[in-house]
Formats: structure tokens, sequence, C-alpha cells
């Protein structure tokens, strides 16, 4: 790794929580996105994508953080090192404002592990920035990350915009957290 | 329409982004200055993409595909350590931009150079792209590329003026090398 690529790294926050380590996302990671598109489990973020495509559209959320301060954490396992997956705030093209999102390896699925991760990042926004609320925009067919974004403590407001008609917007109020 | 992507959120986000980008390095050249791409950027950035060079650049692209190529144009800094740079007169007018980029798919890192069509045939684009050219020598980059459509006469002229030279294809573009061998540019 380059030293600048080293520098910004290390400037990026590090999280733990009792099982996990988020930190800058690495080269590496790129793996499992480019799987993760190459598959039909894509279907609620785009894709599927190639892998070409794939590296586009992670590069670009790995740059929000030198362009707009936040952006995804690359989540570990504390214990053996593995790469579970990716919660940050991501704010794509069309996005409305800044997004709490979350990826997990299917290795990685059932255990919790989006859930304490996405915990980790509310509580790193909430004592970071001024912002009133983050929110989560989900696909409607998404059950699985709607249940998540209500069992984190959001809640539905229909009155938040989203991406595409009929998204799901869960606000999570931050005044709560900090 | 509105963008709200394209805006940054004021505060402490976007003082951390500022910190953050000022681990690029930033290169002098006797007219210009290469340094770390903000947000406002994108409307210099959009109107070359969208512009009559589009498909020349794998376009034409639409404002939000344009944008997403300037965020991973961006992503690179910090994933490996080289990435895109918005080239600026001494006077802090925005010219274009110069890039030692990497995607996946490529073999090997590319350099490329994108410039407003009102800032042409002054040779910006030939003084910033010596200047990145030469940054990633010390970077000992043990290759390479610049990947060229091959009906864009421009670029093949500053290819050439800059000492590369055209070795074949690749999906459709010339590749224009500067230096080094295939397959020793790293992986992604």
């Amino acid at each position: 790794m380059l030293p600048v690529a080293r520098q910004i790294a290390e400037a990026v926050p590090v999280l733990t929580t009792g099982r996990l380590r988020l930190r800058a996302p690495r080269p590496a990671d790129f793996e499992a996105w480019a799987g993760f598109f190459a598959s039909a489990r894509s279907v609620h973020e785009g894709g599927p994508l190639n892998r070409p495509a794939a590296w586009r559209h992670w590069a670009a959320d790995v740059a929000l953080w030198s362009l707009k301060g936040y952006g995804p954490f690359g989540v570990k396992d504390r214990a053996t090192g593995t790469y579970l997956g990716e919660v940050g705030i991501y704010h794509g093209e069309g996005y409305p404002a800044p997004e709490l999102g979350w990826f997990v390896v299917p290795a990685a699925e059932g255990r919790g592990i989006a859930h304490e991760a996405a915990r980790a990042v509310l509580g790193w926004v909430a004592a970071s920035f001024d912002w009133p609320h983050i929110t989560n925009i989900i696909e409607p067919a998404n059950t699985r990350s709607i249940a998540l974004g209500l069992r984190l403590g959001g809640v539905i407001d229909p009155t938040l915009p989203g991406i595409d008609p009929g998204d799901v917007v869960i606000r999570h109020d931050l005044g709560g957290i900090r | 329409m509105s963008h709200p992507h394209e805006t940054p959120v004021p505060g402490p986000a976007a003082d951390f982004a500022l910190a953050l980008s000022a681990h690029l390095p930033v290169l002098e050249t006797p007219r210009l200055r290469l340094r770390a791409p903000r947000l406002e950027d994108i409307e210099p950035w959009v109107e070359i993409l969208c512009g009559p060079a589009g498909p020349h650049l794998g376009g034409p692209f639409t404002r939000d595909e344009a944008f997403a190529e300037f965020a991973c144009a961006c992503g690179t800094w910090l994933l490996r350590g080289h990435g895109l740079w918005t080239v600026d007169s001494r006077d802090d007018e925005t010219l274009g931009f110069v890039l030692i980029g990497f995607e996946a798919g490529d073999l090997e890192p590319e350099l490329g150079y994108l410039f407003l069509p009102s800032a042409e045939g002054h040779g910006y684009a030939t003084e910033a792209a010596q200047a990145a050219r030469g940054h990633a020598r010390a970077l000992r980059l043990p290759s390479l590329v610049s990947y060229i459509d091959p009906a864009n006469t421009r670029s093949r002229q500053l290819a050439r003026r800059l000492g590369a030279t055209c070795e074949g294809d690749n999906a459709g573009s010339n590749v224009w090398r500067h230096w080094g061998a295939q397959h020793s540019g790293g992986q992604a």
C-alpha cells in the first residue's frame, strides 16, 4: 500500500464493539463486493454487476470519505480478522441525504453482525456530526433490512424522501443517542 | 432538478473531508497546481464528461453517471494511494483533471487527462500530465499506460508527446505504454 493510502486510511476512525472492528475499507475487501454484485443477492442494490462495474460502484462509495467526511467502514471479526461486510454512511447518486447502510457476507448472516456494527456507526454519527437524524432507504421487498432498521430503534417516516418511488424510509433520531 | 448528493453537508463532516483530503499530494508546475478534488469540482467534470469529449472517455454519460465516475476516480486515493487531481491555473481557475487511475478490469495503472474545451490549445494538459507522470515515477509504479479511444486524435498526440508508445488494443481502446510491462501493475 502506498503511503498516501495508509495515511488516509489511518485517519478514518476505528470503531470497536464486542465482536467487531470497523475500519477504513481496504482493497482486499473488494473481493466480497465483486462476489456480492455477481450474485442474485445484489438485486436490491442495483445489481447484478460485472467486476469492473462493481469496482466503480464500490470505489465511489469509498471516495465519500475524502469528498464528504463520512463513508463506509469495513467490518472485521476482532477474534479472527475475517472480513464480515461493510456498514457506514452512503451518499450516492440520487440519495436525498446521507444514509445508514449495511452489507454482510453470506457467512456472517443471521448472527447480528449488521446490527452490532450499525449501532456503533449510529453512535459515531451522533457523536461526530450535528445531524438531527439519519435514515435508511430500503426497497420494500428487502424485508430483512427493514426489520433490522426497526430493531435498531428506527421508525418508518413516510414524510421523508427515498431514492425510488415506494422506498421505505426509516428515521433514526440522533438526539436520543447523544 | 436538484442534485443533493453533489452538495457538501456543511459543518463537522465537511471539515473532516478537508482534513482527509489534506493527505493528498499537491503538485505544482510553472503554470498549474494539481490539488485534491472537492465536491464542487463536479461542475467542470460534468462539463467535460457530458460534453463533446464524452464518447471518447467511455460515455456518453448522464450527469449521475459522470458523478459516479468522478467519485470512483477519487476513491483510489484511499484504496491505492493514487487517484484524481483537479488542475487549477495559478489564479485558481479550474482547467481540467489528471489522474493516475485504476479499475478492476484494467490490467495496470492508467494515466488520464481531461480538460475543459476552453482550456485546450495552451499546453496545459501536457504540463499537468507530465507532472502526474513524474509523480507516478516517484511512486515507483511498476507500469503505467494510457487507454485512448483510437478516434481521439488530440489525446493520442499528447500520449506521444509524453513519450508513450502505442502497443495494441484492450477492450476497444489503444494501449499507450509509458513504461513497464503488462501484469506488473497490481490487481483488483
